[in-house]
């Protein structure tokens, strides 16, 4: 640290820069042309995805699985019928989602989309349900389908729905959707066999009947079946920002637009949407913050030094500053994240400092009476030394921050550190250069320089007063601020980490409150966890064992649509069995196959619709019990009750029993209806029984986008969880629950769970490091060590004071949050070292001039550090907002310790406990207190 | 050196062994609650899903221990008006329901034990093991002390000591000043999935009883609530033919 050298050097170069002003807006204009090279070089990548850590394994497979696997990127719209009545919403929403698919695979949206995926393909499913059938279900089927005749049919029926729900509503809750469309499909074939029983033969109703009762809803459909959803691929991914955010937009228009004309809602979600989403938030509280900072700094420094032209003097250097910042991000990180992002706005708050002190010592000159030259450079020799001591010092406790694991605290420290020395290089070049254009312009119009020439010292009554006070009761300021300080810290365990991503977001997102929308209505989140595997064989026993976990809603797997060649062999006997059944070319019109007289069969009928009225009304108490509202409404429809299970209306078992059990019929409808019902539910289960091949290119478009690579032989599973996975302790459960089966599995839940670890560490290790490269370089600065650990004690106070405020308040450490609280140690201690040095220079019962001569400037330059923190807080995005309110809290308490706590410890040391806080001389022996510290300076800038 | 090293060796022995004696002595004096006899009882039972409450059942619920010791329990839902009549009988591992809406009786798998009971957070072997302690199916160990609503408790973590115990593990906070069940976390596939909460309690038959118990999941939006109106220990109400899946039949 050669002090000697800079003091010598700043007042020189300063009137050498008012000299020649123009030589030095061309070096200005080089350096800028340059940064603007590097700024061009840079992209600002504002999403959650960009500052994930990229060594993690976790990282590396999203990063992997969103560039390999399409449907991954996939866009949800999701349409909302749920303003429509009952009856009419499940039609329109399936007719949206028709429109939908059209409008975007039209040439319109070529560009952004390339495909669309909003049914499942039933032709696929009725060539090959059976072979992708659990063996335990082909069982079952095998028991059902064995006779198609009417009778053995509603018998192995009752069976089953004996056998599998029966008092379990578990199972019931668990395929609620698909025993909602195997409801639907029951409830017309009863429909079309009480139309039979009364001469209305069935027709193509049949065909529909029995495709909804074997394969259930095509379209994705809520649990009310009122909401939809079509999956959009987009051309793009999450990592391509332009394309993000425009095509996103247009496609989330158009899928507005075409739910309203048909008088629905519909919005879209996903992980690109909410990539976007993050963009475009950021990027607007982060413009929002620039101009708020800015205006607010600058009427600041009118209103302080009531020069008109101050907006240039000063607000040119800082923007030169940042623009340099930008450019230097560009050329060494070739991007800025949302995090370094918003330090650009913090760095209009510090870098405005070195202006204040510059701007303030020249115009104390000039009100001296100086002439311009000679009063610019008193200015740079005074406080140009300690301008840049103190720029150095903050720059190096922000580089201390190098030493972190993540990218995310690194790439802070580069910019951080970067940017002060921008700032300090503008202020120094632009300031007196253009001070000494200004004269010119001045003197030429004759001019000497009256604007100058007024009062600018902020009063400094308060400081003064203030000095007194604390003077006169020293112990007693320690001892209440100490005291408000343990009690604040005894709150501080309490603050807790926010772990949830999306509480960090913008609030009202339609992305975000989609996702619960998605939880709430269609039983599953969008947001799931991926496992890749390069063996196919591995995955049946695995998508098992995450099936069983109690926190996993499903899990997907190419096995469900291709099956191994193991499991096919062990389903080939029940094929075989499902496809060869004894009793085909049977009489078409016997119910039973077994040579019953009509009356008998007809008898044996009623009696299986009996049980199978038993059976459902069951269902529904059990549905009713169990709250699935929709499945207790469908089963309450069949059976004519109503939820307290009393008869309401007639259902179609009231039909089919009176027809049966009146005293006229012969049994013609049944025969009738079997003719129809048999054959086709023969020819169906035969066709579903195939034992052809599945080969890869004979799977559904969406199959081979959703779970094979583009680019190897990998393929993906997904595991939905059960509930909105970013929810409280849930997200906790369900990670544990799937490491307890994988280790492989990754996703945005378990990537941003390591962020938020990583960021945890890095924020307390950043902490330690800046605090130690602090503590030395004040050490060296001091060169007594009791006055420098003195020194930390308010900034230590400010931190337990802040955590304990935070806890009272309510507000979390997140992931941002705590990254930028160590930027404080190199910012916060400022007040208290600048105190020091006036306090060594004016010497013992003193300290009332100490604050009088530091107070204003300190306060200046405080309340132009919480401009630029605080200018995050009106930001929609609530992790810029909440890094806003920490770091200006932060800053007002350092404020309050620095000049109410410090004053008084020092007084209450130094005069009344008689430490010395003299420095070390160099050249052997102590030095006095005037003389050695009285020339030092502060760490960010000093008087 | 030997001797020194297995000394110290028998040390910690003994130490771990009057630890687990203590955690067995603990869950011993706290499961006194569950201990009753020959009970009767009314109670409520409310679910909320997603926050909201579902219609409230009403139950009446007896239990009485078989000669081997043997937990039986019968509980019949007196509302809401769907189920009214419908009955739960458990007998050991052997569970029926009797369906008041068609009359019919099903012997459910012994693996429905682990089941939603009727679509609560309660699971069969929740609410039918009421009669048995803890102690018998599982083995504790006490790991320290924690405080649930501001009571100082144990907190002993149960692992299964037998085929019996159906949930992975278990994790208990006892009272430290009268010895109560106050929280039970249960545990499936390496992380908690639901928990109860204990309060009110109020004295039975000389021993405490929890006048309101919460099952909480951890994996649905759903809560469960019960709550006891009244309840008789060795009541006269509680009578042996009650516990035959043939009584079911009579229910009405």
């Amino acid at each position: 640290m050669s002090n000697l050298n800079r003091s010598t050097l700043t007042g020189p170069w300063a009137r050498w820069a008012g000299s020649n002003p123009g030589k030095v807006f061309l070096l200005v204009l080089l350096i800028t042309v340059v940064m603007i090279a590097g700024t061009v070089n840079m992209q600002m990548e504002m999403t959650y995805y960009s500052i994930l850590p990229q060594r993690s394994n976790q990282v590396q497979d999203l990063k992997r699985i969103t560039e390999n696997y399409p449907f991954a990127s996939s866009i949800i719209a999701v349409v909302d019928g749920r303003s429509l009545p009952e009856g009419e919403a499940k039609a329109a929403v399936k007719s949206t989602i028709d429109e939908m698919e059209a409008v975007f695979l039209s040439d319109e949206f070529s560009d952004a989309v390339s495909g669309v995926y909003s049914r499942i393909d039933l032709d696929f499913l009725k060539e090959h349900a059976f072979l992708l059938t659990k063996e335990k279900d082909l069982k079952r089927m095998a028991s059902m389908y064995a006779d198609t005749d009417l009778l053995p049919f509603l018998t192995a029926l009752n069976n089953d729905l004996e056998r599998e729900y029966s008092g379990d509503s578990d199972a019931m809750e668990s395929d609620e959707t698909q025993l909602s469309a195997w409801l639907g499909g029951l409830e017309a074939l009863l429909e079309l066999l009480s139309g039979s029983l009364e001469g209305t033969l069935p027709g193509n109703e049949m065909e529909e009947a029995l495709d909804a009762y074997l394969l259930g809803e095509s379209y994705y459909l809520s649990r009310e079946e009122n909401m939809g959803i079509a999956f959009i691929n987009p051309t793009y991914t999450v990592n391509d920002l332009g394309p993000l955010v425009n095509q996103t937009n247009r496609i989330d228009e158009r899928v507005q637009q075409i739910a309203s004309d048909r008088g629905l809602e519909a919005g879209i979600t996903g992980f690109i949407v909410v990539g976007r989403d993050e963009m475009v938030t950021s990027e607007q509280g982060f413009a929002l913050s620039m101009v708020l900072a800015m205006v607010l700094i600058l009427s600041l420094m009118i209103a302080v030094f009531r020069i008109r032209s101050t907006p240039l003097i000063i607000g040119t250097p800082l923007l030169l500053g940042i623009l340099w910042t930008s450019g230097m991000a560009g050329f060494l990180l070739h991007r800025l994240n949302i995090m370094t992002a918003m330090y650009m706005v913090a760095l209009l708050g510090l870098g405005v400092d070195y202006a204040i002190h510059l701007m303030t010592g020249f115009v104390q000159e000039r009100d001296r009476g100086m002439e311009f030259l000679p009063a610019l450079e008193e200015a740079f020799t005074k406080g140009g030394k300690g301008v840049i001591t103190g720029a150095l010092t903050t720059a190096a406790a922000f580089y201390a921050l190098l030493m972190a694991e993540s990218e995310l605290v690194r790439e802070l420290a580069v910019v951080a550190g970067t940017g002060i020395l921008c700032e300090l290089l503008a202020m120094f070049l632009f300031i007196p250069a253009f001070l000494g254009w200004r004269n010119r312009r001045l003197e030429k119009r004759g001019k000497t320089d009256p604007m100058l020439h007024r009062k600018t010292r902020i009063r400094s009554d308060f400081a003064d007063g203030l000095g007194l006070r604390v003077t006169r009761r020293p112990g007693l300021w320690v001892a209440v601020l100490l005291t408000i300080a343990v009690l604040l810290a005894t709150q501080a365990p309490k603050v807790t980490l926010e772990d949830n991503l999306m509480e960090m977001e913008a609030k009202g997102l339609m992305s975000i409150e989609l996702q619960d929308v998605m939880t709430r209505e269609f039983g599953a989140a969008p947001d799931v966890l991926y496992l890749i595997s390069d063996d196919r064989n591995e995955l049946p026993d695995l998508v098992e064992a995450l099936k069983d976990l109690d926190s996993v809603k499903d899990v997907s797997a190419i096995t469900q649509w291709w099956p191994t060649d193991e499991q096919k062999e062990r389903r080939l006997p029940w094929l075989e069995e499902l496809g060869n059944r004894s009793d085909r070319g049977s009489d078409p019109a016997a119910l039973s196959g077994g040579g019953l007289s009509e009356s008998i069969e007809a008898d044996l009928v009623l009696e299986e619709l009996y049980r199978l009225e038993a059976n459902l009304i069951e269902m529904g108490d059990l549905a009713v019990l169990g709250g699935s509202d929709r499945l207790a409404y469908l089963l309450n429809r069949i059976t004519g009750l109503n939820m307290d299970g009393e008869k309401v209306k007639d259902s179609v078992f009231d039909s089919l029993f009176d027809s049966l059990e009146s005293g006229e019929y012969r049994g013609g409808g049944l025969e009738a209806f079997q003719e129809e019902f048999s054959p086709r539910l023969e020819d169906r289960v035969t066709a579903m029984a195939s034992t052809d091949d599945i080969r890869m290119e004979d799977l559904p478009p969406m199959v081979r986008d959703t779970f094979l690579s583009i680019t190897d032989e990998s393929t993906l599973v997904t595991i939905a969880p059960r509930l909105n996975p970013w929810e409280g302790r849930f997200r906790t459960i369900f990670s544990a629950q799937v490491a307890s089966v994988t280790d492989r599995g990754t996703g945005m839940i378990l990537a941003a769970d390591q962020l938020i670890q990583i960021a945890d560490s890095d924020g307390k290790k950043s902490m330690v490091a800046a605090l130690i490269a602090v503590f030395f370089i004040l050490l060296l600065d001091f060169r007594n060590l009791k006055l420098t650990l003195l020194t930390f004690i308010p900034l230590l106070m400010s931190f337990a004071s802040l955590f304990g405020l935070m806890s009272l308040f309510g507000i979390k450490f997140d992931f941002l949050n705590i990254i930028s609280i160590p930027l404080l140690v190199g910012i916060g201690i400022d007040d208290s070292v600048h105190i020091n040095h006036r306090y060594l220079r004016e010497g013992r019962g003193e300290m009332h001039t100490a604050l009088a001569g530091t107070g204003s400037a300190v306060a200046l330059t405080t309340i132009t550090t919480m401009i630029g923190f605080a200018s995050f807080i009106p930001s929609i995005m609530r992790a810029m907002r909440s890094t806003g309110i920490v770091l200006t809290m932060a800053m007002g308490l350092a404020f309050v310790y620095s000049i109410c706590f410090h004053p008084a410890l020092m007084v209450l040391v130094n005069e009344r406990l008689g430490w010395s806080l003299k420095g070390w001389s160099l050249k052997g022996g102590k030095s006095s207190v005037r003389n050695s510290t009285g020339r030092n300076s502060g760490t960010r800038s000093s008087q | 050196m030997k001797k020194i090293i297995t000394a110290a060796l028998l040390g910690l022995l003994m130490l771990a062994s009057a630890a687990a004696q203590d955690a067995k002595e603990i869950l011993d004096r706290a499961d006194r609650s569950f201990e009753l006899d020959r009970v009767y009882s009314e109670s409520s039972l409310t679910v909320y899903k997603n926050g909201k409450p579902q219609a409230p059942q009403m139950m009446i619920g007896y239990t009485l221990d078989d000669s081997s010791g043997q937990a039986r329990s019968l509980t019949i839902f007196r509302e809401p008006a769907r189920v009214a009549g419908t009955a739960y009988l458990m007998l050991g591992d052997d569970l029926w329901v009797r369906f008041a809406s068609t009359g019919r009786i099903r012997k459910l798998s012994s693996s429905a034990r682990k089941n939603s009971a009727a679509g609560s957070d309660f699971s069969y072997a929740d609410m039918g093991e009421g009669g048995d302690s803890f102690t018998g199916d599982y083995s504790a160990s006490l790991e320290g002390s924690e405080r649930i609503n501001g009571i100082e408790c144990y907190r002993l973590v149960l692992e299964p000591a037998n085929r019996n115990a159906v949930y992975e593990k278990m994790v208990v906070w006892v009272s430290k000043d009268e010895f109560l069940y106050l929280k039970i976390e249960y545990y499936d596939k390496g992380a908690p999935v639901k928990y109860m909460i204990l309060e009110d309690y109020f004295e039975v038959g000389g021993v405490p009883y929890p006048e309101k118990i919460t099952m909480t999941s951890l994996v649905k939006k759903s809560e469960s609530v019960m709550e006891t109106q009244l309840i008789e220990h060795d009541s006269d109400r509680v009578e042996e033919r009650f516990f035959t899946s043939s009584y079911l039949e009579t229910i009405r």
